[in-house]
């Protein structure tokens, strides 16, 4: 015999105890079904929400996103609050003049929650005053009318960009309330845009979804027509590359340090943070997946183990007839690999079937679940390879243990 | 059919065991040569050594001492792969039991010893010697029969025609008509002296005097030692 005829005819063999012993063998199976199918889909939808957090993070500018904060002073500066300016104006038009490694700046201009009145009942909503460049910071899409525009800075024009949760739930589910007006705090102010909406894996309560609901004005009419001040909450800036980013955070710092007369009464904070804290949620999934699917196949193994040295003691005769013609030990083992394998082999590809019907589920089913990949082929592939391993590594013993039976013994066995 | 060129020739072939503590001689002093186209009953009660004699001919087991010579080549001091490759080409068996495999039909059965021979065959060239045999012990009409499905006399000639399969210097059958009846004792042994008359030959461990009748020799044996050496 040759190897790949003794592999060829162990296969066929190893097919025709599974068809022979088809519920034996299905219950073999189940393990490694289970195992690789929970693999497959736990990865497809952790994938998927991952990428949603990923796109979360970049959809608020990601990596080269560079924020100014407000700080307490530091204790060798504490005698000079009275005369730290904090975040202003100014700053922005310092910024914008000096700072050409960062492409967009957006002041900040928190108001908080506001009551707002469409044409239903008033409702609350966050409401920001910002510059045009935010919507390319927060790479946000407009889906009806415009964004916020130089013009509307210049003039602080009473103007509002609106999220998905106005026309939802201040205008009774109208599908464009560009040109509409709305009410806030005594002041009316005209609809001239209508933001995309964001989707999420995690539904209500998530950060997208307070997004959602935000409201836009010009960072001029925030300050001068509502606050009766130049004083900015943030900055939000774009940096050109990450490689420049040490030189802009310094820029920044250079330029603020002027504006501020020396008051370290501000911070600049990178995403680099939020970066590592995602990467340390990818890995703990990843051990945590890796630790799930170990301990499912590892029992899938004990069970193709424990069917096989069953199957062994119930074919000990069968040895002896196959040794007394001539089968050699390793023709044997060989021949209780192959029906391990061929165990292992289907049951990888049954579970790898019931993964895409569940991942396919709960595409369908999880809110937002259209990053959910349904063929995920790294995790496939890596579960169905898995699967032929523990079919191996499980066949070893009972195939050796079949191997090295007496064919005199196995003769008489009753 | 005898053609007096001795295949097989043992020397005070010794098999010893220990049961118990205590060493028990199933082969004590064995001499034997067998010739080519012989036809030998070997007989004897139950403990005698007949089967352990087979399982040494056969290659299923080693002798503790003493010289086998087979075709001129001395194999006494083997391989177990080795053994496994004489049981594959140059050894048929036929069992009390039939022992075929119940999951396989009649002509998967017969084949089987081609897989373990180490020779090349195609399915096509393994189904062809396979209905040959079986032809030749006139069951060419069950190929696709599961053995269940046969009487014990057929079973037995199907595990005749699977002895044959590799062309083997020598038969080795353990009582081969023990689980048949009168009348399929007659026919497997009628198919067995036909077998004979087409040079094959044939060792045939029996209890029964009328099969051993059949042999042109017959060895009896008692307490691991051949007793009588009836050439006849």
């Amino acid at each position: 015999m040759n190897p790949l005829a003794d592999i060829a005819t162990g296969a066929l063999n190893g097919l025709r105890e599974v068809a022979t012993n088809k519920v034996r063998s299905l219950l073999s199976m189940s393990g490694i079904i289970l195992g690789v199918a929970a693999l497959v889909t736990m990865v497809g939808i952790v994938q998927g929400l991952l990428n949603n957090t990923r796109a979360s993070f970049e959809a608020d500018g990601g990596i080269l996103k560079l924020e100014v904060e407000k700080k307490e002073l530091d204790e060798d500066q504490k005698h000079l609050a009275g005369i730290s300016p904090g975040l202003t104006w100014r700053d922005i038009l310092a910024l914008e003049k000096t700072t050409q490694l960062a492409n967009y700046i957006s002041p900040i201009v928190n108001l908080g929650w506001e009551r707002l009145t469409g044409k239903g009942r008033p409702r609350g909503a966050p409401v920001v005053g910002v510059t045009p460049d935010f919507i390319n910071i927060q790479e946000r899409e407009i889906k009806y009318g415009r964004f916020i525009s130089d013009t509307d800075i210049k003039n602080k024009s009473p103007v509002m960009v609106v999220g998905s949760f106005v026309p939802e739930n201040l205008f009774n589910g109208q599908e464009n309330v560009v040109g509409e007006r709305i009410r806030m705090n005594r002041q009316v102010y005209t609809i001239i845009g209508q933001i995309e909406e964001l989707f999420s894996v995690l539904s209500s309560g998530s950060a997208l979804s307070r997004k959602n609901r935000v409201c836009y004005i010009p960072a001029t009419t925030a300050m001068f027509r509502y606050q009766g001040n130049d004083s900015i909450s943030k900055i939000e800036m774009i940096a050109a590359d990450v490689d420049v980013m040490p030189d802009l955070i310094q820029q920044v710092d250079n330029v603020l340090s002027q504006t501020h007369r020396g008051i370290n009464d501000y911070e600049i904070v990178t995403q680099d943070e939020r970066l590592q804290d995602m990467k340390r949620l990818e890995n703990s999934f990843t051990y945590s997946l890796g630790g799930i699917a170990a301990i499912s196949l590892l029992v899938g193994g004990i069970g193709i183990m424990n069917v096989m040295l069953a199957s062994v003691s119930e074919r000990i005769r069968e040895i002896g007839i196959r040794k007394a013609i001539g089968a050699r030990s390793h023709d044997i083992a060989l021949q209780f690999m192959a029906e391990a394998v061929v165990i292992s082999v289907l049951g990888g590809l049954f579970g790898l079937v019931c993964s895409v019907g569940l991942l396919t589920i709960s595409r369908n089913l999880i809110p937002g679940g259209d990053s959910i990949n349904v063929l995920p082929f790294t995790a496939m592939a890596f579960g169905f390879i898995s699967s032929i391993t523990i079919g191996l590594i499980s066949g070893i013993y009972p195939a050796l243990r079949a191997g090295q039976l007496d064919p005199i013994d196995a003769l008489r066995y009753e | 059919m005898v053609d007096g060129k001795a295949i097989y020739r043992l020397e005070q072939i010794r098999r010893t065991y220990e049961v118990g503590g205590e060493l028990v001689h199933a082969l004590d002093g064995i001499d034997l040569s067998i010739t080519s186209g012989e036809f030998i009953a070997v007989i004897g009660t139950s403990g005698s050594g007949k089967s352990t004699l087979m399982h040494t001919l056969g290659f299923m087991d080693s002798p503790t001492a003493g010289k086998m010579v087979f075709e001129e080549q001395d194999v006494s001091n083997i391989s177990r792969s080795l053994r496994a490759q004489f049981r594959a080409t140059r050894i048929g068996f036929v069992f009390q039991a039939f022992n075929l495999l119940p999951r396989l039909s009649v002509l998967d059965n017969v084949v089987l010893p081609l897989t373990y021979s180490r020779a090349r065959f195609s399915r096509k060239e393994k189904m062809a010697r396979g209905t040959s045999v079986l032809e030749r012990v006139n069951m060419a009409h069950r190929l696709t029969h599961r053995p269940s499905q046969l009487s014990g006399g057929e079973r037995q000639r199907v595990a005749i025609a699977r002895s044959l399969i590799n062309q083997p210097s020598l038969i080795l059958a353990d009582e081969p008509t023990g689980n048949l009846d009168t009348s399929n004792r007659g026919r497997v042994m009628e198919l067995f002296s036909s077998l004979i008359e087409e040079g094959i030959t044939l060792v045939l461990v029996t209890h029964d005097d009328e099969v051993a009748n059949y042999a042109q020799r017959r060895i009896c044996m008692q307490d691991g030692k051949i007793i009588e050496d009836d050439q006849g």
